[in-house]
């Protein structure tokens, strides 16, 4: 007989999903948004480098 | 003294770490370790390890090996003469689990053979135990080599080699950055089609349902804590090396936290993809789940086997669905190989300033010989032993001995006041009393743990000599070769760090900046 997932399994499967993966994209992101300041700020100092 | 390669993208060093630490335990350890210790209730002890354990050691080994820009040997050697054997031991432990590692990464490329004709048959148990490995009585019942074992061991050296020799940005690099993306692909594939199966809830209801009884459990957190500390890959010298091979400006903490996460967030979909199948093989042939569910390999070539045939498709989309789970297998295995390889070869280089080309040569045909043995009717119990002694007592201890030289001796501070001007966001005070108080009492206790369970009761029930043989020995072994080799190098004098010049290119770092 087929049975569904239980209340607590839910609980814990969304618990889990939402902690592991919201948290490696909470990071991730955090990564991206980094190296963008970093690539804006050689662009920067490039353009500087050009101007001296 | 030629110059150290490096990765060429922080993309591609985070591939390699998550490659490196996914591996084949992943599969089989983690949903297991749920089950047997409170169902969905483990995801609280173990998220309280990842964080307080995973995440603070990753930070540390990142840490020490971008600052002292070599592998574990030359690392813990800069550090003082007198604790360089512990670098030894370190790189050593990934060297004996790759003799046997690469043998079961050949079991499935095999069973990728074996899912065109689906080979295992009606009985996937008898088809493994017996044609496919020949298992034999006991750990000295040899019965001579199984020649499909060693012909796929072959392969998985050669392919270890060849990404190895061209070095770590055009090999290892290279190598991850396709095969960490295909493994996450697979395992979504892999989980999305598990999940849609009927009787799918059956399963995942024993994975996730949660025993909240069992939190107060001592056993449960020693194992949520064994399960991050092992499948995370620390304390073998690995990430050290990798770490090692980062441009001087290269974030540590917050990519420490994603190889963490993105490590935990494989074991998790595992869970889901592992367990799904079992409730549909539990629904379908009408066996209680908790026949089926054992953890350890026979998940993956008894269970999965048995599942794949029983799936309700075509022929044709069942040898697809096998291709694409033992070739996902194939992917985490190597990977977690190479990483393994490379601990120890560039420790070896670092260390001893040996040609690359040579060393790997020699070591692949070394390790290659060595994995013979594992290919033998007797191969599967001496790999259950000596897998078992190296993790218990081998990785373990290198971990306490690991926190505690470099937390208390080296000093944290020093790592943190490296780490923080160069991260995403820094570390604080927290990170020190987890490195220097938290890792060390509970490896300490799992390590006491496990001591007294085994002078109670030798390990899986083998004879006294083979526990002798392939378990002990092989970690006192391990220590005495490292406490020699150490001893043996004394005279040679440790090679400088490598640094890096504005220009990106390779200098040396003045002498009185070393060892700070």
């Amino acid at each position: 007989m087929e049975q569904g997932l239980l209340p607590g399994a839910a609980v814990m499967l969304v618990f889990g999903a939402v902690l592991l993966y919201g948290g490696l994209a909470f990071f991730i992101t955090i990564a991206l948004r980094a190296e963008k300041r970093r690539v804006a700020h050689r662009y920067i100092d490039i353009e500087d480098d050009s101007e001296h | 003294m030629e110059a150290r390669d490096q990765w060429r993208s922080r993309a591609g060093f985070i591939l390699s770490t998550v490659g490196a630490a996914v591996g084949l335990g992943n599969f089989w350890r983690f949903p297991f370790m749920a089950y047997e210790n409170g169902g969905g209730a483990f995801l609280l002890p173990y998220f309280v390890a990842l964080l307080t354990a995973g995440v603070p050691l990753m930070i540390l080994e990142f840490g020490y090996g971008h600052k002292m820009r070599a592998a574990a040997i030359s690392a813990f050697g800069r550090l003082s003469r007198k604790w360089e054997w512990i670098g030894w031991w370190q790189v050593m432990i990934p060297v004996v689990v790759v003799t046997y590692y690469s043998v079961i990464i050949g079991w499935a490329l095999n069973y990728m053979i074996y899912s065109f004709t689906q080979a295992w048959g009606a009985d996937p148990g008898a088809f493994f135990s017996g044609r496919f490995l020949g298992v034999s009585a006991g750990p000295w019942d040899f019965q001579g080599i199984r020649w499909h074992l060693l012909v796929a061991t072959a392969v998985i050296w050669w392919v270890n080699y060849y990404y190895a020799v061209k070095g770590i940005s055009a090999g290892i690099e290279a190598a991850c950055r396709w095969m960490t993306p295909t493994l996450g692909i697979l395992m979504v594939i892999i989980a999305i089609r598990g999940l849609t199966l009927p009787g799918a809830a059956h399963g995942l209801n024993f994975f996730l349902q949660p025993d909240f009884s069992r939190i107060l459990d001592p056993q449960v957190w020693v194992a949520a804590y064994g399960q991050v500390f092992f499948s995370a890959t620390l304390a073998v010298g690995v990430m050290i090396a990798y770490a090692s091979y980062l441009p001087r400006k290269s974030d540590l903490v917050n990519s420490a936290f994603i190889t963490v996460f993105a490590n935990s967030s494989f074991d998790f979909l595992a869970g889901l993809a592992v367990f799904s199948v079992l409730g549909y093989i539990a629904t379908t042939t009408g066996v209680p789940f908790e026949e089926i569910a054992t953890s350890g390999a026979g998940v993956a070539f008894v269970a999965f086997p048995k599942g794949i045939s029983l799936l309700p498709m075509p022929y044709w989309a069942q040898v697809i669905f096998g291709l694409m789970f033992f070739f996902a297998l194939l992917v985490a295995g190597i990977s977690s190989s190479l990483s393994m390889f490379e601990a120890f070869a560039s420790a070896l280089i670092d260390r001893t300033g040996a040609d690359r080309k040579n060393l790997l040569r020699k070591l692949a045909l070394v390790g290659f010989l060595v994995s013979s043995l594992y290919t033998t009717g007797a191969g599967v119990h001496i790999l259950d032993i000596v897998d078992h002694f190296v993790s218990s007592y081998g990785i373990a201890v290198l971990g306490l001995l690991e926190a505690v030289v470099l937390g208390w001796l080296y000093g944290t501070e020093k790592i943190r006041a490296h780490v923080n001007p160069l991260s995403d966001f820094p570390v604080g005070r927290w990170w020190d009393v987890l490195v220097k108080y938290v890792t060390p009492v509970l490896l300490g206790y799992n390590i006491l743990n496990n001591l007294i369970r085994e002078f109670q009761q030798p390990y899986g029930g083998y004879p006294q000599s083979a526990i002798l043989v392939f378990g002990w020995s092989v970690v006192l072994g391990m220590v005495a070769a490292a406490l020699y080799l150490s001893y043996r190098l004394a005279g040679a004098t440790v090679p400088s760090r490598a640094g890096y010049s504005r220009t990106g290119h390779l200098t040396k770092v003045p002498a009185e900046t070393e060892g700070d």
